[in-house]
């Protein structure tokens, strides 16, 4: 199942926002939560294909939660991380800090 | 919250049809929640929206519903590859198909790009819906009747005034005209309108403000800023232009994008139009029958025109006094959106098209598209024998009619998707000469109606070229079509034959129409006109623009200039007369003056105020009597030359000599000149006069009309085999004589040629048409031959082996296609001659329909498809007959 520990970008968003949420981590909630803090346009369907596709990767786990009057009584799947999830995010950190390092100094002495 | 609103119940309802039931719960929550929270934040218009947005979104492979779904997904996949596969298998029959697809495709996207442009003239207005232009008919009985769109120059304050739905008007005009630049002088168009013109016409501001409002403001357009001001910022500099009889200067307070090309109100230079009514004097600020310029009102939004039009005759009444009598005084108002192409209603300062081209041209392309998907259904109808064994096959292991019918119209659907794209591309590389042909500017550019249009032609000549093969061999028994080798042979014989008939028809009647188009235009252009047009050129003079107010000074003006032309010429050879005339022939529009006769008859005829050189210039033949005479003052003062029409119309029996009929009685005819095309050869001649000395004539006369600005032409007659340097020398000259006016001749016979651009435009279409309409009908034919060949292999060979000659065998193949020309011949013939007729009742001086045009349409048709039958009719004679009867 596992393609390596590589993650896009919007699949590390919604890892992300999956990890913010924490217990209230659901389709919805993880689409407002990356447009709210990034600012851009995210369409629910493209969250959701990239959550389903984050769980057949083992990423992430889900289960049911519960109905609310405003859901037309309908339940919500709510998502948590699991090991390997936590573990894709921190190696992606891990790699991009890396990368980071990497920059020979003068790049950043630009003109001030 | 609102509890009781939900999303829309279509929108939810396609969710829960399509969606994965085990996500679907979920997926559906989430959207109706965000539903919720959408409405209260932003209404429910807005929630709605987003809602069926997300369903859509939603339709992806990943959350539609298995099983059903997959299932016919997969099914289709595999029609797709048999398909492919039976296309792959039969190359050429594919190549066939998609060739003569991809040319009506292209063909029918070209005429598309050419419809959509000719309709969307004055659409992009934002008040486009409410913006109308009055006309004005006057009604003198005895089908004395004008019919105007340049209206009285009082009618647009006029309505203003009286009817509170009018929210703004503009009177629109134009005048040529001359800017000066340091010692140079530029021709140039002015034009001029109200104060509420940016208002109507809205336009995207360059830089400063669109704003005629004050007597010295200019607007120009980006490229007239370009021409007059180069590279610098044309705001705010100072503009010296001619304007009636002193040069002005303006301000330029605005530039302004430069406009659509499918704009009627054209202009470059804009000015108030106060100046309009300096340059025509004080008098027709106020009558009602003198027309000028064009008049746009607009209308409060939900105004309705025809109820305006109704009260409109309360404002006639009024203005006209006593002079009004009902009915015979009428304004109205025709949409802005309707100008372009109506061509009932008279055509104002920008040319209108005619409709009936424009469906014309889409019905030919709608035939040529049905002349491929024709093609289509000949080849899978003759395909059908070996097809038929394969659905036999299919039905005996359960397919259903309904899924063989999907597997033919999935074969149709490919081969139109691959000839469609093929299609585009064709027209996109046809376009730049199409545009040349057609005279507009056309691009094919990715928008929705393009989008949507490519979408639909293509899937419906899909289906359409599918349907029959799809209904036709779905419909066969297993049983049946095992046992007897399947369907009913004759009947498809028949059915293909009916078709390739149907082609030949079509083929017939391009042709036919082509060759009377160009054997009509060939006429006009070489008939004789009643004067020369060789070596002829005209040179328009700038006047001061006293003419309503001088005109005896304006023409005397321009006999000075002339003569001082003359005596300048007079040492170059190469020119023969000068003359002058206060209208030109190609120029449409000569001056007409009206009154009413002694038993109160409207009478109106067409004059040229000339000089005593003008019939020789142009060569004109005088019938009887005399020309005008340089020594004759009498008869320069108080003579006319009339033309066959005005002697014929006024019965005068014996007229060199004659009095001239009331109300001109003080003048007399010197002579009658054969008969001049003053007018295109749509028009017949009217009754016409040359004269000299006009003021006399003018004295009784109750209307006149300047059609075209009556300002003085000088024209040249040349004779010179060096052209180019006789040009220079008299331009040299031209500008030592006359230092204030531009150069800017044209030639007669190119001037006379423009007269018939729209006939030569579509004359040209129908050319192209034609070779793509014969085209694919060859296509088609040899698509047949080579079936119907192929069919009869084994019965040639035997033939061969009897005995019979090549020669036999290839005359029994003719003799069957000939027969099929024959027929066609005789029912594309009537068709032809109905339509062109029709066509042909467009001019007033035309041709016949000969037999000599359809021997030669029969000719070219039966040579093209005689090509197409030799190569395999000779094959199949010459091939040994071994080969042929091998396999059995």
């Amino acid at each position: 199942m596992t393609k390596g520990n590589y993650l896009g970008e919007f699949e590390e968003l919604v890892l992300l926002a999956v990890g913010i949420l924490y217990e209230e981590a659901y389709g919805l909630a993880i689409t407002d939560e990356i447009e709210k803090r990034t600012g851009r346009t995210v369409t629910m369907s493209a969250v959701h294909k990239t959550l389903m596709r984050l769980e057949d990767k083992g990423f992430l786990a889900s289960e049911m939660g519960g109905a609310t009057e405003t859901r037309g009584g309908r339940k919500k799947r709510l998502f948590s991380l699991t090991g390997t999830g936590k573990e894709a995010l921190k190696h992606t950190k891990e790699m991009r800090d890396s990368l980071w390092q990497a920059i020979p100094k003068p790049v950043w002495n630009f003109s001030i | 919250m609102e509890n009781n609103v939900s999303p829309p119940t279509l929108a939810r309802r396609l969710f829960e049809w399509y969606c994965n039931p085990a996500i679907c719960e979920e997926l559906a929550g989430d959207m109706e929640e965000a539903y919720h929270r959408r409405m209260a934040e932003e209404g429910k218009l807005k929630a709605d929206l987003r809602y069926w947005l997300n369903v859509l979104m939603f339709f992806q492979p990943r959350f539609i519903r298995r099983g059903s779904a997959g299932h016919v997904m997969d099914m289709y996949g595999n029609y797709l590859k048999v398909a492919l596969r039976s296309l792959t298998k039969q190359k050429g029959y594919a190549a066939i198909n998609v060739a003569s697809l991809l040319i009506g495709f292209a063909f029918c996207i070209m005429i598309w790009l050419y419809v959509q442009y000719e309709l969307s003239f004055d659409g992009h207005f934002a008040e486009g819906r409410n913006i109308y232009r009055a006309w004005v008919k006057e009604d003198y009985g005895e089908g004395e009747q004008f019919f105007n769109t340049v209206t009285p120059i009082p009618l647009g304050p006029d309505l203003a005034a009286t009817y509170p739905e009018v929210r703004a008007f503009t009177r629109f005009d134009m005048r040529s005209t001359v800017v000066k630049q340091g010692n140079r002088l530029l021709e140039g168009t002015m034009h001029f309108a109200d104060e509420g013109f940016f208002d109507l016409f809205d336009t995207e501001v360059v830089s400063g403000e669109a704003s005629v409002a004050d007597l010295e403001s200019i607007v120009l357009t980006e490229s007239a800023a370009k021409k007059h001001f180069g590279s610098e910022g044309a705001l705010g500099q100072y503009m010296t232009v001619q304007l009636g009889n002193r040069f002005e200067e303006f301000i330029v307070r605005g530039v302004v994008a430069d406009q659509r090309a499918t704009q009627s109100v054209q202009y470059d230079m804009l000015v108030n139009y106060e100046h309009f009514l300096d340059v025509v004097g004080p008098e027709s600020r106020t009558n009602y029958f003198n027309i000028f310029s064009e008049t746009y009102v607009l209308l409060q939004e939900g105004a309705w025109a025809a109820d305006l039009e109704g009260r409109l005759p309360a404002l006639v009444k009024r203005v006209l006094g006593e002079d009004y009598q009902p009915g015979s005084y009428v304004v109205g108002l025709q949409p802005l959106e309707d100008i372009h192409l109506n061509a009932d209603i008279p055509a104002g300062i920008a040319p209108v098209s005619d409709a009936k081209y424009i469906y014309i041209l889409s019905a030919v392309a709608l035939l040529i598209l049905l002349v491929a998907c024709i093609n289509f259904v000949t080849l899978a109808v003759g395909r059908s024998l070996s097809r038929v064994k394969e659905v036999g096959v299919r039905k005996s292991l359960g397919a259903m009619r309904g899924q063989i019918m999907s597997q033919f119209w999935a074969e149709a659907l490919l081969t139109t998707f691959v000839a469609l794209v093929a299609g585009i591309a064709l027209a996109a590389i046809l376009l730049p000469v199409f545009s040349e042909l057609a005279g507009v500017k056309l691009s094919l550019e990715l928008s929705v109606a393009n989008i949507l249009f490519i979408l639909l032609l293509g899937g419906g000549t899909g289906l359409l070229a599918g349907s029959y093969p799809s209904l036709f061999l779905s419909r066969f028994h297993p049983a049946g079509i095992f046992h007897s080798g399947g369907g009913t042979g004759r009947n498809r014989e028949l059915m293909r034959r009916l078709m390739v008939g149907f082609q030949f028809v079509l083929s017939i009647l391009l042709i036919l129409g082509t060759l009377t188009m160009q054997r009509q235009l060939a006429y006009l252009q070489n008939k004789h006109l009643g004067f020369e047009q060789e070596q002829l050129i005209t040179v328009p003079q700038h006047m001061e623009s006293k003419v309503f107010k001088d005109f005896e000074g304006y023409i005397n003006e321009g006999l000075q200039r002339r003569n001082l032309l003359a005596e300048a010429l007079a040492s170059v050879s190469e020119v023969e007369v000068v003359g002058m005339s206060t209208h030109t022939f190609g120029q449409q529009g000569w001056t007409n003056i009206g009154w009413q006769d002694e038993k109160g008859v409207y009478e109106e005829i067409t004059m040229n105020v000339v000089d005593s050189r003008f019939i020789d210039a142009y060569g004109i033949d005088i019938k009887a009597g005399r020309g005008f005479d340089e020594d004759n003052r009498a008869g320069l003062n108080y003579g006319v030359v009339v033309n066959e029409a005005f002697v014929k119309h006024f019965g005068i029996e014996d007229p060199a000599g004659a009095a001239m009929p009331r109300p001109f009685g003080d003048y007399t005819i010197l002579g009658v000149a054969r008969d001049f095309h003053y007018q295109s050869l749509h028009s017949p001649v009217m009754p016409a006069l040359l004269v000299v000395s006009p003021m006399g004539l003018l004295k009784n006369i109750t209307n006149l009309d300047f059609a075209t600005n009556p300002n003085p032409k000088i024209t040249l007659k040349l004779n010179t085999a060096d052209l180019p340097a006789t040009m220079d020398r008299i331009e040299k000259i031209w500008k030592e004589t006359l230092r204030d006016q531009p150069f800017d001749y044209s030639f007669v016979d190119m001037t006379l040629a423009s007269q018939y651009s729209q006939e030569k435009r579509l004359s040209r279409i129908m050319w192209l048409t034609t070779l793509l309409g014969i085209a694919i009908s060859c296509m088609g034919l040899f698509g047949l031959v080579t079936l119907s060949l192929t069919k009869r292999t084994k019965e040639i060979g035997i033939r061969k082996v009897m005995g019979a000659s090549s020669g036999q065998v290839m005359g029994m193949v003719y003799r069957e296609f000939l027969l099929l020309i024959a027929l066609s011949f005789g029912i594309a013939m009537p068709l032809a001659w109905f339509g062109m007729e029709h066509w042909l009742q467009e001019f007033a001086y035309r041709i016949g329909m000969d037999a000599g045009t359809y021997l030669l349409a029969g000719g070219i048709i039966t040579a093209v498809a005689s090509v197409t039958i030799f190569y395999h009719s000779w094959q199949a004679a010459r091939n040994n007959p071994v080969y042929a009867l091998r396999s059995e």
